[in-house]
């Protein structure tokens, strides 16, 4: 509402701006600013006349550090108000902004930017593996997730301490020291175990259901009959394998399913391989396989890796993984289509076949370890160094353990499958077995199996301190007070617990203590050894390594030349795959990744062989960028990506041969090209069943261009997609166009939405939507089915941006973002900044980042050059 | 406190899995007199809330005052059985913003949002009340299960991550719920057998060892990092307190008539099935709430936005839960979402069924339970707040007056309904997070 002019003047009495406010912000904000932001009106809850300025009072400054931003972006005044003289914008901004970066300077030669944290879950796992020397160890789901703070969780704000935190930390800890430790006197045997496809009840059972077909050398076995069961009258069904047998079984299924007979009984390093072939059916008829095929093995636990398998010529194959006691093995024909053949593999009423599709002719799979490279294994020594092991007597219990643990894998062969037996048991009719009746095994944090050895020490409390020292100075950022450690270790020895006993107390202290779990600084120039574990974490996101260490205690490190030295060791360094995967499943979102599933009727070609790919793919295109400083035009452009099979079929581009990741040129006509179009961003910024301009819009000002747009107001209900095809999401967003108060931010959030409507929920190009009825049927089929969905209204992806540039579809968008490559690689130099220091470029850090940028502007902003320049400069050596 | 348990243990086997209750033990050791007490103790009353998202169509929650009882109609037909144990409501309100307000507010009444710093707030819910009233009296406070991970994006401004709890212990402090039922399983029963107590008891040792450096600590560092410092301490003195108690038990005053052998889940993962996966989270429920490990349990059936696709159920569902609750009026989609909500039913009838043949000494467990079945919207298509669907089946040992309808007064909301059942919990509270003081009249015997 207009005030008289008088009392406006009046009014000016009541600014509380003390002396401490430039004079020009006095008037500018008089004159621009009071009518709506006063004591009555408080539009957006800001009240100028009751604010103070006082930067010293850390929400005071936020206070004048938003209203400075908003007045630079020409988010304010408002549209509808007055402009400023550009002058006058000058002088206010000018004059506010050199007083926010005085004050945040102050600050920061108090404070220091960053403030004491813990290490976040990830950075422990790695820590502890690295310590251990146990690279496959598994703690970090035993530990709560990290908060957030400036999208990363490497900022003191995002990683707190509870009971709950502290708590787990101890829980992750006994994970580790158990996996640490020799679990026997003797080296557990390393035992070869092959189970035969014919051995797996898993595939007998998908035989009689005619999912899964016998084979004889690569064809279909001539001699072989199957009699299905009737579940509903409880008769078992039965198989008929006369000579000759079969040798291998025909599976399609791309779902993982558990094999019994592959079962680790020790945790250890395991051979796992597969013998197979790949195949094609064909509605009855077995036919030479076409394409390699993939297999991938899981645990419980996740992936453990996935296998090519070459057409016809049976080959084997294997990967080396780590297993843990009790883990038990499951495969999946990863390339096949179809993961639900339950409805469609056979026609009930005439039992003949209805799909054609790939998959692999299995003839075996084996498991053969534990693997020991010595014993006691590498992560026993590192907590106990060269104390002998002298064997306990026999227990009851430990006998039980024993028995238990070779009765819960047995390695006896069931009998040969070639006689008339029934195969199907009925289930009891009401059965109450909900939970199955099996031991706790032995993996996890479970109750103790009972240990079979000593260790015999003439001095244990001198030896422990040893051991406790050597494993603090490697694990400790700034050493470790070992008086804690010492008690722990001296209170279980009081007890009458053994050496073993005691060190692993000593060990839980030591683990919990805040001196690993807390990254201490003084503030300044860092001393080297917290320069050291900052680089570390920075580039293999751990604690820092032998040489790292060596130079920090020779006091070398900090040294120009060295740190360049160090700099380009580590981002060379195998290890250095942490740092990309760490990065961008913040950055990009791509942590996010599995927490939607493209709708299995809409995008029945999604698989889990795709999402892991899609990721593989962003990994490794980051990892190229860093090989070969590429800059940040490559972000959102590039003549490249890192494809396999999966990703070349999804995306239309040829030259891709195998499942194994690698460069493939990209034609313009396939649209593809920089981050902004690989499968894994695409489908992080959509929700399994629809896409979102809105989202995708946001996505791309926030993480690509640093410039997040503000929130929509509170009351605004969200669109609900129409998935019956009536209307697109465009039609649906229309009040965005229509309403001013909304178009005001949306013409930014939208236009680059709608480029990216061309890119379905997993990525694939599409030119009409996807729905599930009310279009035309789909042409094509899936493994001989009719597709479940059908072809709806087209895409409509043109727009203009908020200059008015027009762009027809996402290849010019990309032209025009082009433009902005300043804006793309400041941003992604300050996500690598907050990514590397845990705090946000704030006020004083902004001229130090445009002196970086004018430095990376001849390296054409390279993200390995970037890395160096933040290393050498003060946000980074500085606390 | 030294303990005062015996050392024999003639039962517990720590690898097939029973437990061996710690007040059973002392009861033993206790005076006569003390024993003939203890015996005529009451089961304690219990708290379970099942809650199904996206809400049900109007027609499909019926339940109708016969002169031979309630009368279920539409998805509550599956619970018929448990009629005499069940009091239905209408004109309850839930009049909180969208999916994600009626499920963050189901058990609390209040919305949740950001505030002017940008921290999520939202209000204790009822079950973290009761939670913490009790939480000595049992091993763990509460637990809380659910079957869908969170969705992310955002719907608004509001994290979609937000629609997969219903229980907050405190304005900031969302509990998420556990998907895992190995996961589940630990939480309420390793800590009770003796390996569980010994390893507490070993970690409150080094606890006590930290203890000491981190405070000397706090004089070496500056002063800015002194708050995350004292974040540490106050968690080590929080893990303290908790570490006692695990490792000393107080002895009950209630022990469980029958002795129950609870049976780890083989697999460490999440089901692939659906209705496996659900079948185990209620198992692991009424174990919990049978051995007295704890005395509130939630459930939450399916995250709020729901895209499941119920195919097992019917094989004629194609569309997520989600689409079939926006049905615009067609008698198909309406159909399938009947079909759904129908299937909610069946789950809980399953549940209640068990409850109800567990005696406690005369009673069941149902009977010494209050359970909350319900939906924070009526008609999904339109996210409808008035009149929401819930249900409360048991007494909590004849603490309410069942096999009735009530007809809520005007602008009631689920407040009115929580502050009636604090009451009933022996909870005299003046008002419900001060969302109201009326109760709910007729519902306490």
């Amino acid at each position: 509402m207009r005030l008289p002019f008088l009392a406006l003047l009046s009014l000016t009495q009541t600014l509380l701006l003390d002396a401490h406010a430039a004079e020009g912000s006095r008037s500018f904000l008089e004159k621009h600013c009071v009518e709506c932001h006063d004591a009555d009106v408080q539009k957006g809850d800001l009240d100028l006349t009751a604010l103070t300025f006082d930067l010293t009072q850390p929400l005071n400054f936020l206070e004048w550090a938003r209203v400075h931003d908003r007045v630079n972006a020409g988010e304010m005044p408002p549209p509808k108000k007055a402009r400023p003289e550009a002058g006058e914008l000058e002088g206010f901004l000018g004059g506010l902004r050199s007083q926010l970066v005085e004050a945040d300077s102050q600050r920061q030669a108090v404070e220091g930017r960053t403030e004491l944290r813990r290490l976040n879950r990830v950075e422990y796992e790695n820590s502890l593996r690295d310590l251990l020397k146990l690279p496959a160890l598994a703690v970090k789901d035993v530990l709560p997730a990290d908060g957030e703070a400036f999208g990363f969780a490497k900022a003191s704000v995002a990683l707190d301490f509870s009971h709950v935190q502290v708590g787990r930390f101890m829980e992750a800890v006994d994970v580790a020291l158990r996996a640490a430790m020799a679990p026997s006197f003797e080296a557990p045997p390393r035992e070869k175990v092959r189970v035969l496809s014919r051995e797996m009840n898993l595939l007998m059972v998908q035989i009689q259901q005619r999912k899964a077909m016998p084979l004889v050398q690569g064809k279909l076995d001539p001699t072989w009959k199957v009699q299905p069961g009737n579940f509903k009258e409880r008769q078992a069904g039965w198989v008929h394998d006369p000579p000759p047998h079969f040798d291998a079984v025909g599976t399609f299924m791309n779902r993982s399913e558990r094999i019994n007979g592959l079962m680790a009984r020790y945790s250890g390093w395991h051979f796992l391989r597969v013998r197979a072939y790949g195949i094609r059916w064909n509605f009855g008829r077995v036919e030479p396989g076409t394409q390699p095929e993939a297999v991938s093995l899981y645990t419980d636990a996740g992936l453990l890796g996935t296998l090519e398998i070459q057409a016809n010529a049976p080959t084997t194959r294997e990967m080396k993984v780590w297993l843990n006691a009790g883990e038990r093995i499951s495969f999946s024909v990863a390339s096949a289509w179809h993961h639900n053949f339950n409805r469609i593999a056979m026609s009930r009423k005439t039992g003949e076949s209805r799909f054609e599709g790939n998959g692999v002719g299995l003839e075996w799979i084996e498991m053969e370890g534990p693997i020991h490279e010595q014993w006691p294994p590498a992560s026993h020594e590192v907590l106990f160094g060269d104390a002998k092991m002298s064997r306990l007597p026999d227990t009851e219990e430990m006998v039980k353990a024993r028995a238990e643990r070779l009765r819960a894998q047995p390695r006896k062969r069931p009998k040969d499958l070639s006689w008339t037996e029934k195969l199907v048991k009925p289930l009891p009719p009401d059965s109450q077995n909900i939970l199955n009746t099996r031991a706790f095994p032995q993996d996890g944090p479970v109750p103790n199996t009972p240990r079979d050895y000593t260790l015999a020490v003439p001095q244990p409390e001198a030896q422990a301190r040893r051991l406790l020292q050597r494993f603090a100075d490697g694990a400790c950022q700034q050493g470790a007070d070992l008086a804690p450690a010492m008690a722990a270790v001296r209170s279980q020895l009081q007890r009458g617990g053994d050496f073993v006993e005691a060190m692993l107390d000593g060990y839980r202290a030591l683990l919990c203590s805040p001196d690993f779990l807390t990254l201490r600084e003084e503030v300044g120039v860092l001393n080297d050894r917290a320069l050291a574990g900052r680089l570390s974490r920075f580039l293999i996101n751990s604690g820092p390594d032998d040489e790292l260490r060596a130079l920090a205690d020779q006091n070398k490190l900090h040294d120009a030349e060295t740190l360049r030295q160090q700099t380009e060791r580590l981002i060379n360094d195998p290890r250095s795959h942490r740092f990309h995967e760490h990065f961008l499943d913040y950055w990009l979102r791509l942590k996010d990744i599995t927490l939607t599933e493209p709708d299995e009727k809409l995008y029945p070609e999604f698989s889990q062989l795709l999402l892991e790919s899609m990721v593989k793919e962003t990994r490794r295109y980051f990892a190229e960028m860093l090989r070969r400083d590429l800059g940040a035009r490559h972000v959102v452009a590039s003549d490249f990506s890192m494809l396999n099979l999966p990703l070349a079929k999804l995306y239309g581009v040829p030259g891709a041969a195998g499942y194994e990741i690698a460069p493939v040129k990209l034609q313009q006509a396939s649209h593809r090209g920089g981050f902004i179009t690989q499968a894994s961003v695409l489908k992080v910024t959509a929700n399994g069943t629809t896409t979102s301009p809105v989202t995708r819009g946001t996505w791309l000002l926030t993480h690509i261009l640093g410039t997040p747009p503000p929130p929509p107001p509170p009351s605004v209900p969200a669109i609900e997609p129409d998935l019956s095809g009536v209307t697109t999401v465009r039609e649906q967003l229309t009040k965005h166009r229509e309403m001013e108060s909304c178009a005001a931010c949306h013409k930014l959030i939208d236009p680059p939405g709608f480029a990216f409507e061309n890119f379905d929920v997993m990525g694939g190009w599409r030119e009409r939507y996807r729905a599930i009825d009310k279009g035309d049927p789909a042409t094509g089929s899936k493994d001989g089915q009719a597709l479940e969905y059908e072809i709806a209204l087209p895409v409509e992806s043109a727009s203009e941006t908020k200059d008015g540039a027009k762009f027809a579809k996402i290849d010019d968008f990309r032209v025009l973002l082009l433009k902005d490559e300043e804006a793309i690689a400041r941003n992604l130099l300050r996500q690598l900044v907050i990514y590397a220091t845990g705090a946000d470029v704030g006020f004083a850090d902004s001229s130090k980042l445009d002196e970086m940028m004018s430095r990376l502007k001849s390296k054409g902003y390279g993200v390995r050059s970037m890395i160096h320049e933040i290393v050498q400069s003060p946000l980074f050596r500085n606390k | 406190m030294k303990s005062n348990l015996s050392n024999r243990r003639t039962f517990l086997r720590t690898t097939a899995g029973i437990i061996a209750l710690p007040w059973m033990e002392s009861i033993t050791g206790a005076a006569e007199s003390a024993k003939a007490s203890l015996a005529a103790a009451k089961p304690p009353q219990r708290f379970v809330a099942m809650f199904f998202p996206n809400g049900v169509y109007p027609t499909a929650w019926q339940s109708q005052s016969t002169p031979a009882g309630l009368k279920f109609g539409g998805s509550l037909e599956p619970l018929q059985d448990f009629a005499k144990h069940a009091v239905t409501f209408d004109g309850l309100n839930n009049p909180l913003t969208g999916h994600l307000g009626q499920v963050a507010g189901f058990l609390s009444g209040v919305d949740f949002g950001p505030d002017k710093n940008g921290i999520v707030t939202a209000a204790t819910t009822l079950d973290q009340m009761l939670a913490q009233r009790w939480k000595n009296d049992t091993f763990i406070p509460s637990i809380h299960l659910a079957l869908e991970p969170p969705s992310q994006g955002g719907f608004g401004n509001r994290p979609k991550s937000y629609g997969n709890s219903i229980s907050w212990s405190s304005p900031t402090s969302k509990i998420e719920p556990q998907l895992s039922p190995r996961q589940a399983f630990d939480q309420v029963f390793f800590g009770q057998t003796e390996a569980g107590r010994l390893a507490a008891a070993r970690r409150r040792r080094i606890v006590d060892a930290v203890w000491d450096q981190a405070k000397s600590l706090r004089t070496r560092v500056s002063t800015y990092d002194h708050a995350k410092l004292d974040q540490y301490l106050d968690s080590i003195a929080d893990l303290e307190a908790k570490l006692d108690k695990a490792a000393h038990p107080q002895p009950r005053p209630w022990t469980p008539p029958h002795a129950v052998e609870p049976q780890r889940p083989e697999q460490a993962g999440i089901p692939t099935s659906f209705s496996e996966h659900i079948r185990l989270m209620m198992e692991i429920q009424l174990l919990a709430l049978q051995t007295d490990s704890t005395r509130v349990a939630t459930l939450v059936m399916g995250h709020e936005i729901s895209r499941v696709v119920y195919d097992f159920v019917d094989k004629k569902l194609k569309r997520n839960h989600h689409d079939f609750s926006h049905h615009r009026n067609d008698p198909e989609k309406i159909e399938g979402y009947n079909r759904i909500t129908r299937w909610f039913g069946e789950q809980a009838a399953w549940l209640l069924g068990k409850m109800q043949s567990i005696d406690e000494g005369g009673t069941s467990l149902l009977h010494n339970s209050i359970v909350l079945y319900g939906s924070g919207m009526k008609d999904g298509n339109t996210h409808e707040p008035l009149n929401v669907p819930v249900a409360l089946f048991g007494s909590g040992g004849g603490r309410l007056k069942t096999h009735q309808h009530i007809s809520a007064p005007q602008d009631s909301v689920l407040a009115n309904l929580h502050l009636t059942l604090l009451h009933s919990f022996g909870i005299e509270a003046k008002n419900f997070n001060g969302v109201t003081d009326k109760t709910i009249g007729n519902l306490l015997a």
